[in-house]
């Protein structure tokens, strides 16, 4: 195959744009004077390494953690897993792109995918996910047999993604009919299966995958954190099946398009289908550019509105992730409740009601529990059941079972959010009786205390 | 057919058209203004005249929000208003351009069929079909403006050649500025090439780029004007967030039976007949994309994209045209059989069921009235606008909130703009909950919550709350301020 002519400061100003991209939030929240990493992501699994219950991707953090202070490794690893996956990305493509203008179309759609972004900001298990499977990708098209090794450590991480990659892989071994990789993967098979028996963790996971279709989660557009973009999920199809050249063959198309399909209802899948996705991509906007059209004066329209598109998410993602949980108001309430916990041993098995959505947040700052996670449904129901109920008799009842000491609102959940107004549910029933005491009330922020929780006990 | 017959029947034409037109200005005659709904676009209107734009922070719709809507309706309009007399405007130009449909749907026929007996049938189709004549009647929204549009593009796509490209992507334009019923030329567009593609007809390399280039130009102007929406209420936006119970009703006591009687039975059976003819027995490239747009209206009519009124006026108009392909059909089997010579019996049998479907609606003028506001509700605005204080807040019906912001200037507690609207959902049940409870303590409390001052009842109020005596009427913290013979103000006096 002919090298590709490539220029260099092109790349290497590829590379710096995505290192400020990345940096970009964090840079941006630290002049607003906010040092605190957004989402919640990274303080489940913070609080993970402190409870004990640790994974793969918790246990390089916990050790890393042993070296590095948290505040330095919370930038420095997403940025060096972002550089490895696009380091990798390129080995990976500059073999399969026709030109050096697909190359930086591919590389330039990858980076400024907004899911590309997020899973670079903070501690964020996807990450890691991506970078493994793009190694494996990586060191099978070097024809390498270390692709097991990473195949191995994906399989441990996510059993269900690492086994799509090895049907994958398999369909690609069978039409190459390459016996000694169809033998080795089905011996991986078999080692993996009896090495499920011996780490009953994998099987687990396997029962408690749960496959939703949220229409809402499906694109960036309509929220979905983690949700295609528009732009290249279009141009990705368009480049997937109208490729004439044959990169993939048609079992491993197959195989992309249940992948695709299957990505709807499974979210780590639309985070590891961006690569792929953004090959597909950059090679249709090639093919666009490069055909003849026969209305002219509509191309390079239509290429403006397409990069538009893309840079229109970016710009929504950047926004969005500087004006992310948790605020400097939110951490001072949570580190009041740390105090207060730190001051009366008493309300130490106590738990907080909060939003769902400041679950780990909140735990990880106040040192208290909070009742409900995002990734708990049924935690999340009772909750929103919970706070919109004025029946003294039930809150009184269901806090005192779940030993719920502290409840904690601010703006944003009476705004919508759970709550639409003031004097709504819970908070009537708060304020109007004796046995809840306001302990807290700044900014927007308000705590509540139930003097009730454990029966006899109360907050000196 | 001889060319004496095809003049009586185009005469004849003429005479139905007049008597529609007729039909038509005496129902909007019965009353003296347009229906709640279109005060929104008188407000609209009024503004773009005053300051050249359109309404952006509406400090009058739930006691103030953010407006966002296509404007390009109300801009041209502002235009016509210069010269004719707004009120006016606001009752007629439906009719008006309901005229031109005709004319479009006639002149569409005539592209896709020779026969003019299948031309003049579909026009006659139009003209007398009660959804078309009732829909859009003494309202003012840029619904029978956009299915102008939807024929134009239609007719230009069906001879699209580089020259013509530019008139096609005008046109996309003017659509995607005047309502965001654009939308659905996306999914039209991805369900044509579908079709296209099954059919093994190849679509021409000017086809497929403005088809591109409209696709990703209609998505990303609606990012652009909805983004906070989107990403607010996701899916549900294309619901224009509409409060549940709203939207339920919004299909309750849908049946075939309505359908058939909304529809009109021929468009319907021949409707569905042509699409099924063109599926599966002859797919040409015109018909083939108008059953494009018909699957696209019915998805976001089922899925509650669009509303009742909307989704059936434009299937309608799309099962008319189709509605030619089976009469086509039919012509043809007819000469090959015996009973060639009983076709005319047949033709004057279906022009018979036609206008027996028609019947119904020809006096349409008191359900008009009724969607209306009367003599009496306006003079009730008129004290609303001229005794109470300028920041004041009324509560209404939901149907009478835009009327509320329009004619007496004040705040209203909500209104049929649900795009934006702060908690538009919760507002609906409280507001419910405000006129049917029997306790004043509750709407008290409610009143103080939202900063309520004043409330209105009218005959809607009676309609849509029917309650013998209200807490208004009874409790001794309201004051009734002003009396008609039908509408009734009450000032909320224990304000703390």
């Amino acid at each position: 195959m002919q090298k590709l002519k490539q220029n260099k400061w092109i790349l290497i100003l590829l590379f710096i744009f995505a290192i400020l991209l990345i940096l970009a939030t964090p840079i941006e929240r630290s002049l607003n004077g906010n040092l605190l990493t957004p989402g919640e992501e990274t303080y489940h699994h913070l609080n993970n390494i402190e409870g004990g219950t640790t994974n793969f991707y918790e246990l390089i953090i916990s050790n890393l953690l042993n070296f590095i202070p948290l505040t330095i490794l919370i930038i420095v690893l997403p940025l060096i897993l972002m550089l490895l996956s696009l380091t990798l990305f390129y080995s990976i493509i500059i073999d399969y792109v026709k030109s050096e203008l697909e190359l930086y179309f591919a590389m330039g759609i990858f980076i400024l995918t907004p899911v590309f972004l997020t899973i670079h900001i903070g501690l964020i298990l996807y990450s890691l996910l991506l970078c493994l499977t793009l190694m494996i990708v990586h060191f099978y098209k070097l024809k390498s047999k270390l692709f097991l090794l990473f195949l191995l450590l994906i399989y441990f991480l996510s059993p269900f993604i690492g086994l799509i990659l090895i049907l994958f892989l398999l369909l690609d071994a069978g039409a190459k009919k390459t016996k000694l990789n169809l033998f080795i993967l089905l011996g991986f098979i078999g080692l993996i299966v009896v090495l499920g028996f011996f780490i009953p963790n994998i099987y687990l996971q396997f029962s408690s995958l749960q496959f939703l279709f949220k229409p809402n989660q499906l694109f960036n557009f309509l929220g979905g954190k983690y949700g295609f973009v528009l732009f290249s999920f279009v141009l990705g199809l368009l480049g997937l099946y109208s490729d004439k050249d044959a990169i993939l063959n048609l079992g491993q198309r197959l195989m992309m398009t249940i992948i695709l399909f299957v990505s709807f209802f499974y979210e780590p899948l639309r985070v590891l289908l961006i690569p792929f996705l953004s090959f597909f991509a950059a090679n249709y906007l090639t093919k666009l550019i490069n055909k003849k059209w026969a209305v002219f004066y509509l191309k390079e329209v239509t290429i403006i509105l397409f990069i538009c598109m893309l840079l229109f998410s970016t710009i929504s993602e950047i926004q969005g992730a500087n004006a992310e949980n948790p605020t400097l108001n939110q951490k001072e309430a949570y580190s009041f409740l740390y105090l207060v916990k730190d001051q009366n041993p008493e309300v130490s098995s106590a738990k907080l009601l909060t939003n769902p959505a400041y679950g780990e947040q909140a735990t990880y700052f106040s040192k208290i529990e909070a009742y409900s996670f995002l990734d708990d449904a049924q935690s999340i129901l009772f909750t929103k059941h919970l706070m919109k109920s004025r029946d003294y008799a039930f809150i009184k009842e269901r806090l005192q079972q779940e030993k719920i000491a502290f409840i904690y609102v601010d703006d944003l959940m009476l705004n919508g959010n759970i709550l639409d107004k003031q004097d709504q549910g819970i908070l009537f029933v708060m304020d109007n009786n004796d046995n809840f005491k306001l302990i807290y009330s700044k900014n927007k922020e308000k705590i509540y205390y139930f003097t009730l929780w454990n029966y006899s006990d109360t907050l000196s | 057919m001889k060319k004496q017959h095809q003049k009586l029947l185009f005469a004849l034409l003429f005479l139905v058209s007049f008597l529609v037109i007729f039909l038509q200005v005496k129902a909007i005659s019965s009353t003296d203004q347009p229906s709640f709904s279109s005060f929104y676009g008188l407000r609209q209107i009024e503004h773009i005249q005053k300051t050249g734009l359109p309404i952006i922070f509406d400090s009058l719709s739930y006691q103030g929000r953010a407006n966002t809507t296509q404007v390009g309706f109300y801009y041209l309009m502002a235009l016509f208003a210069f010269i004719f007399p707004l009120i006016l405007i606001s009752k007629f130009i439906n009719l008006i351009l309901l005229l031109v449909v005709v004319f479009l749907v006639y002149f569409t026929a005539n592209k896709l069929f020779a026969n003019k007996i299948i031309v003049w049938l579909l026009t006659l189709m139009t003209l007398l079909s009660p959804i078309l004549f009732t829909a859009h009647i003494n309202n003012f929204d840029p619904g029978v403006l956009f299915a102008i549009l939807l024929l134009l593009i239609l007719n230009v796509f069906f001879t699209l050649k580089k020259e013509t490209s530019l008139l096609f992507i005008f046109l996309i334009l003017l659509s995607t500025l005047i309502s965001s019923l654009s939308l659905i030329f996306i999914p039209t567009f991805i369900i044509y090439v579908i079709l296209m593609t099954t059919s093994s007809k190849k679509l021409s390399s000017v086809e497929a780029e403005v088809i591109l280039f409209s696709t990703v130009f209609i998505a990303w102007l609606h990012f652009i004007i909805y983004k906070e929406s989107f990403l607010e209420y996701g899916v549900s936006l294309f619901q224009k967030s509409i409060p549940s119970v709203l939207f339920a009703n919004s299909f309750y006591g849908l049946t075939i039976s309505v359908a058939i009687s909304i529809v009109g039975l021929i468009p319907l059976l021949l409707g569905v007949y042509g699409t099924y003819l063109t599926l599966f027995k002859e797919p040409t490239k015109k018909n083939l994309l108008i059953i494009s747009f018909l699957f696209s209206f019915i998805l976001a009519l089922s899925a509650g994209f669009i509303s009742f009124t909307d989704g059936f006026f434009y299937i309608t108009l799309l099962l008319i045209l189709l509605s030619g392909v089976a009469v086509k059909e039919f012509n043809g089997f007819l000469n090959k059989t015996v009973f060639q010579k009983l076709k005319p019996l047949f033709f004057i049998f279906l022009v018979f069921l036609i206008v027996l479907n028609f019947m119904p609606v020809t006096n349409y003028g008191s359900v008009v009235n009724s969607q209306a506001p009367t003599p009496d509700e306006l003079k009730t605005m008129s004290y609303l606008a001229n005794n109470t204080p300028i920041d004041s807040t009324v509560l209404s019906t939901i149907k009478e909130g835009y009327l509320i912001s329009s004619e007496a200037n004040r705040k209203n507690f909500y209104d049929e703009n649900f795009i934006f609207a702060p908690q538009a959902n919760q507002r609906y049940m409280d507001a419910k909950k405000m006129f049917l409870s029997k306790s004043q303590m509750v709407v008290l409390e409610q009143m103080r919550f939202y900063g309520i001052d004043y409330v209105y009842e009218s005959p809607q109020t009676l309609k849509e709350y029917p309650l013998s005596e209200s807490v208004f009427e009874s409790g001794d913290c309201f004051e009734k301020v002003f009396e008609t013979n039908t509408t009734r103000v009450f000032k909320l006096i224990c304000k703390n």
